[in-house]
């Protein structure tokens, strides 16, 4: 990996692990999936030392094959994929220099990627541009929009507030509190008549870890929406889109690539969201039947399999060491992850500016 | 504390998404007891997470006991446009099942009828 002088780089890593704590604060990991059976820290605990090396070991072994960090970062597909790696930086254990040394080098390398896509690599804009203006302006020509001069355009926005929500579930289903990695939200982009557009991605619909999945009609979904004023919204380090309100009651256009074809009549739109419905709901009553150690590790999956691009090119397998299942099997964690639950206890009694110091410096590999 | 057209405020918590629906409450403790359901009902849980898809797509309000404003609840009914209360701490308790309620989600109350 490249060495870069450190004293340029540290003003880089403050900004970007102070952007990590500030997207942290908000609501407590008890509740988020797969919680109730375990919380994402926990797993993390788990795999995040073998994640973390992984990754940097697959991004020099890319570089030393001739692969610049540009092709590295296409390979990851989307910016919010690879913010998630920055997820594990807040648990990892036992860091020696060597390891230490590794993890700074890598998290200045993942700022090099998001900026391959981010204009402002940490959102700290609250926006998430990552189309150009022409783009926009490309995308706008060659795709059909229906908006309010549509007669049914009203039951078609009922249609797309269905068709969100089943979405995001879904994604969560697949991918967990990380469901980032399927998904890549973006904008808002201002558009030649002064509206503003919003773009959701939708995409790895199908990943092979997850038997239910391969129902799923559709690998990748992009709706396309379009608004005059849409409630104060802003996105976070990681991709993630904070509103206060329903924007969807605004609408007043959209289009849908379903498979990367256009996709504009009711029915097929419909389609769409019956398919993804049912896919849904059969996947949730296959995966209410998993155990806690299943639904463990089938995260522990979810996370490698954002890897799996770099493996193929690499000729690796992607799948998880079995070291991380046995360490979970076998609870080879517990004191730390107690004590992870009793520091959360405590940080909820602190103000939120000094929490968003601690955290910050949890998460940075310097503090190590 | 009376409300709306004098229906009595049973709940106060935070006002997750905005909106007003009522209907009969379904409280559902574990997502394995689903099948209560039915479409247009008001979906009444400690939380959510991805095990209860199958009450939230036929929900056309969420209650919930724990989470604010950024709560799996509160993202989930705004991208439906539904909405919700988050964060009562007794919904799940304080309300029974096949009640009839109102909820706003535009001031974060739940109302019995």
């Amino acid at each position: 990996m490249e060495q870069k002088d450190m004293s340029m780089e540290n003003k880089t890593l403050d900004n970007l692990f102070l952007s990590v704590a500030q997207s942290l604060m908000g609501e407590p990991p008890f509740f988020i999936w797969p919680a109730p059976h375990s919380t994402p820290a926990e797993c993390e605990f788990y795999l995040g030392n073998n994640f973390l090396d992984s990754l940097y070991t697959d991004i020099a072994q890319l570089q030393q094959k001739g692969h610049d960090l540009e092709g590295i970062a296409k390979m990851l597909k989307n910016p919010s994929r690879i913010a998630q790696t920055l997820w594990p930086f807040g648990h990892v254990v036992n860091v020696d220099e060597k390891f230490k040394k590794e993890l700074i080098e890598l998290a200045s390398t993942i700022v090099d990627l998001l900026s391959y896509y981010r204009k402002n690599p940490f959102n700290q804009d609250g926006k998430n541009t990552i189309w150009s203006q022409n783009e926009v302006h490309e995308f706008l020509s060659n795709n059909q929009i229906i908006d309010t001069a549509d007669e049914s355009f009203e039951k078609y926005k009922l249609l797309i507030s269905r068709l969100e929500g089943t979405l995001w579930l879904y994604s969560e289903l697949l991918d967990f509190s990380i469901h980032e990695v399927c998904k890549e939200f973006h904008g808002p982009y201002s558009l030649p008549d002064g509206r503003i557009a919003l773009v959701k991605e939708y995409y790895d619909l199908q990943p092979e870890f997850w038997a239910f999945t391969k129902d799923m009609p559709y690998q990748s979904i992009l709706i396309f929406e379009i608004y005059s004023t849409i409630p104060d919204i802003t996105f976070d380090f990681f991709g993630r889109l904070r509103s206060k309100q329903p924007t969807i009651h605004n609408l007043e256009g959209f289009t849908i690539l379903a498979n990367q074809k256009p996709t504009l009549t009711y029915n097929d739109i419909k389609e769409i969201y019956e398919s993804t419905t049912e896919v849904s709901r059969r996947g949730s009553e296959q995966v209410r039947n998993l155990s806690r150690l299943q639904i463990m590790n089938k995260f522990v999956e979810c996370y490698y399999y954002m890897l799996k691009p770099l493996k193929d090119t690499l000729g690796k397998n992607w799948e998880p060491p079995e070291i991380i299942f046995d360490d979970i099997k076998n609870e080879r964690k517990k004191e730390i992850i107690e004590q992870l639950y009793a520091n959360f206890e405590k940080m909820a009694k602190i103000p939120p500016n000094e929490t968003i110091n601690i955290v910050s410096k949890i998460f940075d590999p310097r503090y190590r | 504390m009376m409300g709306e057209k004098n229906n009595k405020i049973i709940l106060e918590g935070v006002p997750a998404s905005a909106g007003r629906a009522e209907g009969r409450a379904i409280v559902i403790l574990d997502a394995k007891e689903q099948d209560d359901m039915v479409d247009g009902s008001i979906l009444i849980v400690p939380f959510t997470t991805p095990l209860f898809i199958p009450a939230i797509l036929k929900s056309s309000a969420i209650v919930t006991d724990k989470g604010g404003i950024m709560c799996h609840a509160a993202i989930i009914a705004r991208e439906f446009g539904i909405p919700s209360v988050t964060g009562t701490e007794e919904a799940t308790k304080k309300i029974k099942d096949n009640m009839e309620v109102i909820v706003d989600g535009t001031k974060g109350y739940v109302y019995g009828k």
